[in-house]
């Protein structure tokens, strides 16, 4: 027993740091402060798995300084906190990260490497900075068991997962469909809403619009406009942000109740003569109209050029009608080549739809079924089928003249791309077929991958049905102590009220495979729910004289190319190959819960016992994302876990369907201009630097002072007085 | 603010060190009850354990910024800069006696308790605290703080009355403190009277049980409460826009007119019952004081501050008196100074000589004995002469003096 107080010899926090740090690994105190209240109630704690393929940043500080925090205090106040920490290791993030490395890209993966050696590769790269993170852990004082993480890449981790799709699939909530979806061709993969949904994706850009004409078919059904134009042409206008997709129209919609006009002038490029229908609640956006006259009062010839700059072009309205006039009316195809030809009788007529509006463009939506999620519907009703002139790499397919092989944007960073809209509007206007080809300024989303544009692209895929189940999410979400509350009940809450069927494919190659195996006509398949079930099926197939050789000799591996080597066996006798879907590795995360235990197949007294979270804390970035993904898993799953428990006469009570009851959703870091720090960007803090300088006890109470107080922590050399915020930008 | 807390923990602690190491207090003597400490123990103790329901309740409810900002309260604004600063010759002067065992047995509780509570916020520094500490007394028998569980509060110990009447003088101290430095009269120069209006008897009573604590605190020999601040306190009232307009939107422009047209007894009225009611275009409208700004004028000879419901009016008149008073204070810390400068011992006996420049004969006719005993002198006089003395400076007067150890 000393007899002295010890006195410091100075107040350096970093120094003193260092010697407590010593102690508590000589004394393991992290250890007894979990053995310590062996046999103590549970107080249950969620690590989200943060991705270890890249250097950690001050942003990953901010909320491990709030769990370590919670998670300490719950200790003292006598529970039992296990932490058992986590690796995220699959998905896009893995995927780009090693193709940069290798200089190839998706297309090279089969061809340049072998999926086996890229996976491998993959498998290297996703632990590649795992000692920094545990460094960052160790030096931050962050309490978490490193030592026995669960790994979502290993076997046991995607055994569980496939338990958990089955159980899905054998409730019919997991369904494949064709489906017009968000799709990033630099990354060469759908998209889920949430992705779409991440801070950031949604960027304002300036893209090439244009109104362009559709010229009408005189025949009887065209009769009554023609009647008014003595037979001259007429022409639909139409108007698109995306002239790509101009090669790929079947139809044009109009809203059955709006009211149309057909206009007499003369095409502003051109100077011709044109006859035009718009909507007139959206002709004054054509038309000039510099003498106030009235509707009727027009008069095509007249001819302003007021300011000696801007032509006026005379207008004069031959007619008005209802859309359902236009219904059934045919035009010809707008930019026929070789490869956009079809013999289908439905192609190339106007349509009805509700989703059209007079908000803006010309009340005519230019229709191609394969690029939107309203065309295909409205293309599905009336039956026009689907021209898909655009490669799943983004570029024009061959066959399309001068454009063929073009890309429709910049996937490449091509510094002589030339924008392929530009031109195409270039060549209707040469034609008479555009009439306004302008700038336009709006919001459209991006890969949060790769910061390219996506487009929206047919894609055969595979879904979980949320929506099934939505009332019940929406019903638990009311239970769910958010903090701050706003986030629950809006950003979360405005969520679940819109949401949609969850997307789960992915065409890539390093992730978890979508267990199931079907004959190539579709007519039979199988979820498969466990390893040994798997292996049962392959005996199977064997006996049927399937050769397995190649995957049974192989290491035991869930993952491609192994598990698409698989022959198994229909119930019919035919062969069953993987579908060659994996799945979205939000899945992985939001998963988390059952297979950080191998649950059902392993521990499930202590799955029991640690679900749900008493407590999970991420950035407020997570809400769409894991916070999402772990709700709609646990609340879909419900019933199967309750049974799954019941059978090992475990207790159920605390299975509710949630997955955590209390969430904390912390305020992001961001640099000194506002943005989201990231590594994509490079604007991050060194975290390293910080917790050496100034100390881990310091940097917590930055974010512990702070992060609540405010929706999000900015990092500005000029703040109020006393914010710590400042401190903070003092002491970086 | 965070090296700010951290370095007030760290000279809270080594001070706590200095001391308790000098006196071998290793919490070994028995507990001394609470209701047998002095009221400023009882105090500190109170809001200690107000603290942990505090830092309880906000951990509890997921509220860490909450959390932090009350222990950052508690240790800057009560136990560093009223408890520790009030009774640091408790800790230094004396034997190792009851009222000395006490003072270390609440600063210790309190610093103990404080690691404990701070330990999920910063738990490096609280460690190395609680580590420090329990070497000493193995109060807990774990290694760690990590491994203590977290502070109950002992509701006995919680006087919400006293933890009143002490804000009530820090936060009088605190306005009078700042009439000094507004004046720019020093703390050393007593003031003689400090007016506080009081609402009611009850305010008054709390007053009365801290009037000591605020008279040494601000060096006033006085206070005198009134009940009616009439033709004593003028007070300005004002719309707060930012508060009210809010409320009122459009009718905020005649509401602002109303107010700026209140009466004294409007100001008083409001104060004291915490709400008034205007009439608005046939609309009553309550109003609080929180919707208003309110601001004393200086009445000739005195200076006045108020904030919220407090006002103080300082009695700045300097009488000869005071005066003198005053730079004996100032000769007194002069002295001292120059006995630490000349390392003499705390009980050096000295002489001192002063140059006679014609001021000084009034101040040793009054406070002579008081100079003698402050500083120890065997003898203090006026010379016409002085070879080799020290110049000292008081009030812009420059006094020459001698000083040496009594042979």
């Amino acid at each position: 027993m000393a007899n002295k107080y010890k006195e410091f010899t100075s107040l350096s926090l970093p120094d003193i740091e260092k010697e407590i740090l010593a102690q508590w690994q000589q004394q393991q105190a992290f250890e007894k402060s979990i053995s310590l209240r062996e046999g103590a109630e549970t107080f249950v704690f969620y690590e989200g798995p943060p991705s270890a393929n890249g250097m950690p940043g001050i942003h990953h500080v901010i909320s491990r300084t709030i769990k370590d925090m919670v998670c300490r205090y719950k200790t003292m106040k006598g529970f039992k906190v296990q932490r058992k920490g986590g690796w995220d290791t699959h998905g896009l993030p893995v995927e780009i990260g090693v193709e940069k490395e290798l200089g190839i890209t998706k297309k090279d993966i089969g061809v340049k490497i072998s999926v086996e050696e890229y996976n491998r590769k993959c498998r290297e790269a996703v632990l590649r900075y795992k000692n920094k993170w545990d460094e960052l852990t160790t030096k931050m004082g962050y309490w978490v068991d490193l030592k026995n993480p669960y790994i979502t890449f290993e076997n046991n981790y995607i055994e569980t997962l496939w338990w958990l799709l089955k159980k899905l699939y054998d409730k019919d909530l997991l369904y494949e469909s064709i489906n017009i979806q968000p799709y990033s061709p630099a990354a060469g993969t759908g998209l889920s809403s949430h992705e779409l949904n991440q801070p950031g994706t949604y960027k304002d850009v300036k893209d090439t619009s244009a109104t362009v004409v559709f010229n009408v078919v005189n025949n009887e059904k065209a009769q009554f406009l023609f009647d008014k134009t003595n037979g001259e042409d007429i022409g639909l206008m139409a108007w698109t942000t995306t002239p790509w997709t101009l090669p790929s129209n079947l139809g044009l919609t109009v809203g059955p109740n709006i009211d149309y006009v057909l206009v007499q002038t003369k095409n502003p490029y051109t100077e011709i003569d044109q006859n035009v229908v718009i909507a007139k609640a959206l002709f004054h956006k054509y038309f000039e109209n510099p003498l106030n006259l009235s509707l009727e009062e027009g008069d095509a010839e007249i001819f302003e050029n007021s300011d000696g700059k801007k032509k006026h072009f005379g207008w004069k309205i031959l007619n008005t009608f209802k859309g359902k006039d236009l219904e059934g009316i045919m035009y010809h195809q707008l930019m026929p080549y070789e490869a956009n030809q079809t013999d289908n009788p439905n192609a190339f007529k106007v349509l009805l739809g509700d989703f059209v509006t007079t908000e803006d463009g010309t009340g005519i939506v230019h229709t191609a079924p394969a690029f939107g999620a309203d065309d295909y519907k409205v293309g599905q009703k009336y039956g026009i089928g689907i021209l898909i002139m655009v490669d799943k790499e983004g570029k024009f397919i061959d066959g399309l003249g001068e454009f063929s092989g073009r890309y429709v944007k910049n996937y490449k960073d091509d510094p002589n791309y030339e924008d392929v809209n530009v031109d195409i509007c270039v060549k209707l206007k040469k034609e008479n077929k555009a009439f306004k080809v302008e700038k336009y300024e709006h919001s459209y989303p991006h890969c949060w991958r790769t910061d390219k544009p996506i487009l929206y692209y047919p894609l055969d895929a595979w879904f979980i049905k949320t929506t099934a189940l939505k009332d019940r999410m929406v019903e638990l979400n009311k239970t769910i102590n958010w903090k701050p509350k706003s986030t629950g009940e809006g950003r979360f809450g405005n969520w679940l009220e819109n949401m949609v069927d969850w997307n789960l494919s992915r065409s890539r190659f390093w992730g978890t495979p979508l267990p199931v195996w079907r004959t190539e006509d579709k007519s039979e398949e199988i979820c498969i729910g466990s390893v040994e079930e798997l292996k049962k099926e392959i005996e199977k197939a064997n006996a049927a004289g399937f050769d397995n050789s190649k995957f049974t000799t192989h290491e035991f591996d869930l993952h491609k190319p192994f598990v698409d080597d698989i022959t198994l066996v229909s119930p019919s006798g035919k062969p069953m190959k993987r579908v060659s879907d994996l799945v979205d590795v939000w899945f992985d995360s939001g998963a988390m819960p059952f297979a950080q235990w191998h649950f059902p197949f392993e521990n499930k007294e202590i799955f029991a016992d640690n679900y749900p979270a008493d407590f999970i804390c991420e950035g407020v970035d997570q809400t769409r994302g894991w916070f999402y993904t772990l709700h709609a898993i646990s609340s879909l799953v419900k019933e199967d876990i309750v049974e799954e428990l019941k059978n090992s006469n475990l207790p159920t009570n605390n299975v509710d369907g949630r997955a955590y009851k209390t969430v904390v959703s912390n305020g992001l870091v961001l640099d000194k201009y506002g943005n989201k720090m990231s590594k994509r960007l490079g604007n991050t803090i060194d975290p390293f630097e910080t917790i050496d300088k100034y100390s881990a006890d310091a940097t917590s109470l930055v974010f512990n002072d702070e992060c609540f107080a405010l929706g999000q922590f900015k990092i500005r050399p000029r703040r109020h007085q006393r914010s710590a915020a400042q401190i903070l930008w003092h002491i970086i | 603010m965070q090296r700010k807390f951290f370095g007030t923990l760290y000279n809270t602690y080594q001070f706590f060190a200095l001391y308790a190491n000098v006196d071998g207090f290793s919490f070994s003597e028995t507990y001394i009850p609470v209701n047998e400490r002095p009221e400023i123990d009882r105090w500190i103790l109170s809001a200690l354990h107000s603290l942990i329901k505090n830092v309880t309740e906000n951990l509890d409810n997921y509220e860490p910024t909450l959390a932090f900002r009350s222990v950052e309260e508690f240790l800057d604004e009560y136990l560093s800069n009223w408890y520790v600063r009030l009774n640091r010759r408790r800790f230094w002067k004396g034997e190792y006696e009851q009222d000395k065992i006490t003072a270390y047995q609440t600063l210790y509780e309190c610093l103990e308790t404080l690691v404990r509570l701070m330990a999920p916020l910063s738990p490096f520094f609280s460690d190395a605290i609680f580590r420090n500490l329990n070497a000493v007394t193995k109060r807990f028998e774990v290694e760690s703080v990590h491994h203590s569980d977290f502070p109950v509060a002992n509701e006995s110990y919680i006087d919400l009355s006293l933890e009143e009447r002490m804000k009530l003088a820090q936060d009088t101290s605190s306005l009078i403190l700042s009439l000094r430095k507004k004046e720019n009269i020093i703390v050393r120069q007593p003031l003689q009277k400090v007016l506080i209006p009081v609402l009611n008897p009850e305010m008054q009573a709390q007053f009365e049980k801290v009037e000591d604590l605020i008279k040494s605190e601000t060096n006033i020999k006085e206070v005198e409460y009134i009940t009616d601040a009439h033709g004593i306190i003028h007070k300005k009232i004002k719309a707060d826009f930012k508060s009210l307009g809010k409320r009122l939107g459009g009718k905020m422009k005649k509401a602002a007119d109303l107010i700026g047209q209140f009466s004294q007894d409007d100001i008083s009225a409001l104060e004291k019952n915490g709400v008034f009611k205007l009439d608005i275009d046939q609309e009553i409208i309550e109003i609080t004081p929180a919707d208003v700004i309110i601001t004393a004028e200086d009445i000739p000879g005195w200076s006045v501050t108020s904030n919220g419901n407090l006002t103080v009016a300082l009695d700045i008149t300097l009488t000869d008196t005071l005066k003198n008073e005053g730079t004996a204070r100032m000769f007194v810390n002069r002295v001292q100074n120059i006995r630490k400068e000349y390392k003499f011992d705390l009980t050096d006996r000295i002489f001192v000589d002063i140059l006679d420049n014609g001021t000084f004969v009034p101040i040793l006719e009054n406070f002579g004995d008081y100079i003698r005993a402050e500083i120890l002198a065997d003898k203090l006089s006026l010379v016409s002469e002085l070879l080799n003395g020290t110049e000292i400076e008081i009030n812009g007067i420059i006094l020459k003096v001698h000083v040496k150890k009594t042979s």
